[in-house]
């Protein structure tokens, strides 16, 4: 009986720490990612090194793109593949992106490289990468 | 003999209490890390990962301080135990899934690999049984 009681208060206490916390602490998880999507605001928080994938077209890359980053399109992924396999980083965290919206291709890119070359801590942005380059 | 008897308790008791201390304050500062570091390893859906960002800390911290009691040792001492079988289920079950992530033991900036978690968390166990030894005569009297 006394193990129920004390068990009881163990948990009361536990509430009550893990609801201040929840209601003080600004430092809320954002449940709208899955589990390798990240925002600009997290990237600080990443080990690094970090290599950045700008999976949109190579003229959009052209236009502009964040600083450092290697453009592997969809379209030309085998060859753009093979040049950033070549300085490719193997402990280093990836980093893909594309247009903010509807663009699919920094998932699709992030999947390849995952499932195809057996690239892991692979990641996709989910903000506008032009508040990354700015 | 008793002496040592009764220092090992409170040496034991120490560093378990000082272990899960650490290990729950950086995971109560950055909840947001810790619910990543969770839904990495992919066992539970996100609305759970989010509750057990905010009360396993807050366990944590909890039986930290109640381990340093006498009147809460087997209560403590319980969770202090399960918690860690369960850490090392949840390890086990990354290892043989091939998942390649931090442990999250000690908030996102632990990069273990998953035999020291395991020893470490096995090391914290044994500490768990041999405190109960200790105390097995108070805990008799307890129920």
């Amino acid at each position: 009986m006394k193990f129920i009681k004390d068990l009881l208060f163990l948990t009361f206490l536990t509430g009550i720490i893990g609801m201040s916390n929840y209601i003080i602490n600004p430092n809320r998880p954002n449940m709208g990612l899955a589990h390798d999507e990240i925002t600009i605001e997290m990237l600080p928080k990443l080990p690094k090194p970090v290599m950045v994938v700008d999976a949109r077209s190579s003229e959009e890359f052209e236009s502009g793109h964040i600083k450092n980053a290697y453009n592997i399109s969809e379209s030309r992924f085998e060859t753009q593949l093979s040049e950033f396999l070549d300085v490719w980083i193997p402990d280093s965290i990836i980093v893909v992106y594309c247009n903010p919206g509807s663009c699919n291709s920094s998932r699709n890119i992030a999947n390849r490289l995952q499932n195809e070359c057996g690239i892991r801590n692979v990641y996709v942005l989910k903000d506008d990468w032009k508040k990354w380059k700015n | 003999m008793e002496k040592l008897i009764s220092y090992s308790n409170l040496i034991l008791r120490l560093i378990l209490a000082c272990t899960f201390a650490y290990a729950a304050i950086s995971k109560i500062i950055f909840p947001d890390e810790f619910f990543y570091s969770i839904r990495n390893y992919q066992i539970t859906p996100d609305i759970l990962s989010y509750i057990i960002a905010y009360f396993l800390p807050a366990l944590e911290i909890s039986s930290a301080c109640l381990i340093l009691m006498n009147k809460f040792f087997k209560v403590s001492i319980f969770c202090i135990t399960s918690m860690l079988i369960i850490f090392i289920i949840a390890i086990l079950s990354a290892w043989t899934r091939g998942l390649d992530i931090n442990c999250g033991c000690f908030g996102s900036g632990s990069s273990e690999g998953y035999e020291m978690v395991i020893l470490r968390d096995l090391i914290l166990i044994v500490f768990c049984v041999i405190l109960i030894l200790i105390n097995k005569k108070k805990l008799s009297k307890y129920t």
